[in-house]
């Protein structure tokens, strides 16, 4: 056993000054993203702000046509660019059709709403915004600002949120604790309980399922929108999506 | 250049959360474990972390980690440690199949907290299939950046080599991933995880 680890096969001072550098650079990443801290995106505050300046825009508006290109499908957004702000709607490639929505099922109950079910709520609503959470997951939590925000400017439009919350861990299950960190968090619309994530695994195909995780379910229950993360770009284009399909209804 | 940095210090600044630990802690004890082959078990097991990671986004890998595959995966755990204990040297094949098994576990096994770029790799996983895999790389490397570090230290500083040749650092070690088996295979292993996180939270 003695000697057997193999630093000593590494002995020439150029490795040693090797290693040396790459343990250096990879402590001081460490320490510089610590004392970066944490990443509490200003992409969440902007994704409230830009989008709604968009919903107020006049046509034309550079921000609006930001939105507009956002909305699209992202491999097509670099080309609707350049286009003339004035003609960049009629630029934008159709929102996709991604497939059609399953319902929600074997939940254990709903919170913030009367409804009982998911049809009851598209029922209600032209678009529904349905985002896979929960609430100890804290890159689920940095986009509750821009879903709130969505919420705020849209439920009187025909657009409702729905938060499908299902628990990574057990402490998440608890639905006194999911009532307390909704009240905490600000979570003011419909949230499902999905405790045994059987809806989480059934709209999630594959071996892994992710938080968070948002979808767009049109008028007849087509997906139009499906993203992973938190990222503020992600919600800038839910955001103007849900207008063009407002639009577009 | 700029979303390279950005991947990597979005996995570094996850590094102690919750669903993080689950691909590290395992790490870090295999790499503790096996004292001869520390840089090779590490390497290998951050390329197969990454690997599955990305292969499950992008519809490669359909197993998923549920009932009796997850006992499996508790038996193969502990086969990794024994292996990685017993291997010889760099060269091993026991060295190389304990890291490549361990990290694709890790990587089979992992719920990652998905931020911006990491949701970007996963959204476009199945369309950019090169590009997003070299990314979810640069993405492992700054999550598991501590056992990458714990294996090239020894290099740059002997001494700290020869404190982690040490027994009660091996023993450490096994522990752990004599724990992370156990509670593989009986199933127990996110509820651990998570009472840990709720403990943190405060919940």
């Amino acid at each position: 056993m003695g000697g057997a680890y193999a630093a000593p096969q590494m002995k020439s001072s150029l490795s040693r000054s090797v290693a040396a550098g790459v343990l250096l650079v990879g402590v001081a990443l460490i320490v510089w993203t610590a004392v970066s801290g944490p990443d509490d995106e200003p992409g969440i505050t902007e994704t409230a702000s830009t989008p709604t300046a968009a919903t107020q825009a006049e046509p034309g508006d550079a921000l609006a046509t930001t939105a507009a290109v956002e909305a699209a499908p992202r491999a097509t957004a670099t080309t609707a660019a350049p286009a003339p702000t004035t003609t960049t709607s009629e630029a934008l490639e159709p929102i996709p059709v991604l497939g059609t929505a399953f319902t929600l099922s074997k939940l254990d109950g709903w919170l913030n709403t009367e409804a009982m079910s998911l049809e009851e709520i598209r029922a209600d609503n032209e678009i529904t915004v349905v985002q896979f959470w929960t609430f100890g997951c804290r890159n689920c939590k940095k986009t509750l600002d821009a879903l709130g925000q969505l919420h705020a400017d849209f439920r009187d439009r025909g657009v409702e949120v729905v938060g499908v919350h299902s628990p990574e861990f057990g402490y998440e299950a608890n639905v006194d604790n999911i009532i307390k960190a909704a009240a905490e968090l600000g979570v003011v619309w419909p949230i499902a309980l999905d405790t045994t994530k059987y809806n989480f695994h059934v709209w999630q195909e594959g071996p892994t399922g992710y938080w968070p995780r948002v979808y767009i379910i049109d008028s007849d229950n087509q997906i139009r929108f499906d993203r992973r993360g938190d990222g503020a770009h992600t919600y800038r284009e839910l955001y103007a999506t849900v207008e063009r399909l407002l639009a577009e209804a | 250049m700029g979303t390279l940095i950005d991947t990597l210090t979005e996995g570094i600044r996850v590094i102690t959360w919750a669903c993080t630990l689950t691909a590290l802690v395992p790490g870090l004890a295999l790499v503790l474990v096996a004292r001869r082959a520390r840089l090779t078990v590490a390497l290998y097991y951050t390329a197969a972390a990454a690997f599955l990671a990305w292969a499950q986004a992008a519809g490669h890998w359909w197993v998923a980690a549920r009932g009796a595959a997850v006992v499996i995966a508790g038996i193969v755990a502990a086969g990794t440690y024994v292996a990685a204990w017993r291997a010889p040297g760099h060269s091993s094949p026991l060295a190389t199949g304990a890291g490549l098994v361990g990290g694709a576990l890790a990587g089979w096994l992992w719920r990652p907290c998905v931020g911006d770029r990491l949701g970007d790799i996963l959204n476009d996983a199945s369309t950019a299939g090169p590009r997003t895999l070299a990314l979810m790389a640069v993405y492992m490397v700054g999550v598991l950046l501590p056992l990458l570090l714990i294996a090239i230290a020894p290099y740059a500083v002997p001494g700290v080599g020869r404190m982690l040749d040490r027994l009660p650092f091996a023993i450490a070690g096994a522990a752990v991933g004599a724990a992370y088996a156990v509670a593989l295979a009986i199933g127990q292993y996110d509820d651990l995880i998570g009472e840990l996180y709720r403990i943190s939270a405060g919940y």
